[in-house]
């Protein structure tokens, strides 16, 4: 059977293409690893700026010794609920510390970074977010960034 | 390390590690105010790290949270 009926004709619907792997081979041991969240969960401080629910790039950076009482979420593409009633089930601040203080892990990161995901200008978040938080990464020495999305 | 609530969605974008609880979106690292399982989840997140060898490896975790909506 020949699937080509019209040559050249390209579909009216848009498809998402996985984009290239970038795989960093992991090579220390956990407990010598200080360990950031980040989390598109729409996460920032109830001092920072909301996000703007109508599609947001920018990101929030959230001090390591922030209690998790004063984090909240603006985020329009999920039901909030759970993460209202305990912040921890998307972004598990209180958890990385009590790992951390177990020697689980070598540290929970200076900085830990909160982003609105589920749209917005993809292209932004690719080329202009998504190599800023990790300089940001970079220059706080974190070796591992658990990421909540999706 | 990415931890999802729709592993299919987190590896059509891309995300080199994935693993994934049997959690609804928006409690991925599992239900409100369960200590022991969000702890759980976690460990087990950072744990595939030392496995995980391979771009776009899906990891199931074996806990499950139904939210009740």
């Amino acid at each position: 059977m020949k699937l080509t009926v019209v040559e050249g004709l390209q579909s009216e619907i848009y498809v998402p293409i996985t984009p290239p792997p970038v795989f960093t081979p992991f090579t220390k041991e956990l407990k010598d690893c200080t360990v950031a969240l980040v989390s598109a969960a729409g996460i920032h401080m109830k001092s920072q700026k909301p996000f703007n629910l109508a599609g947001d790039f920018t990101f929030r950076e959230i001090p390591g010794d922030t209690p998790s009482s004063e984090l909240m979420v603006t985020h329009g593409g999920y039901d909030n609920t759970d993460v209202n009633r305990d912040i921890n089930c998307m972004f598990p601040i209180d958890r990385l510390r009590e790992l951390a203080k177990e020697g689980f892990i070598k540290a929970a990161a200076p900085v830990h970074i909160g982003f609105m995901g589920g749209g917005g200008n993809v292209k932004k978040f690719q080329e202009e977010t998504g190599p800023q938080i990790a300089e940001v990464l970079k220059r706080e020495g974190v070796d591992v960034a658990v990421l909540t999305a999706g | 390390m990415l931890i999802a609530a729709l592993p299919p969605v987190a590896k059509q974008q891309g995300s080199p590690r994935i693993v994934a609880p049997m959690v609804p979106m928006g409690a991925n690292v599992g239900e409100p105010n369960n200590k022991v399982m969000q702890t759980a989840i976690l460990k087990d997140a950072l744990k595939a790290l030392e496995t995980i060898d391979t771009y776009g490896k899906v990891i199931p975790l074996p806990y499950e949270y139904k939210a009740k909506i």
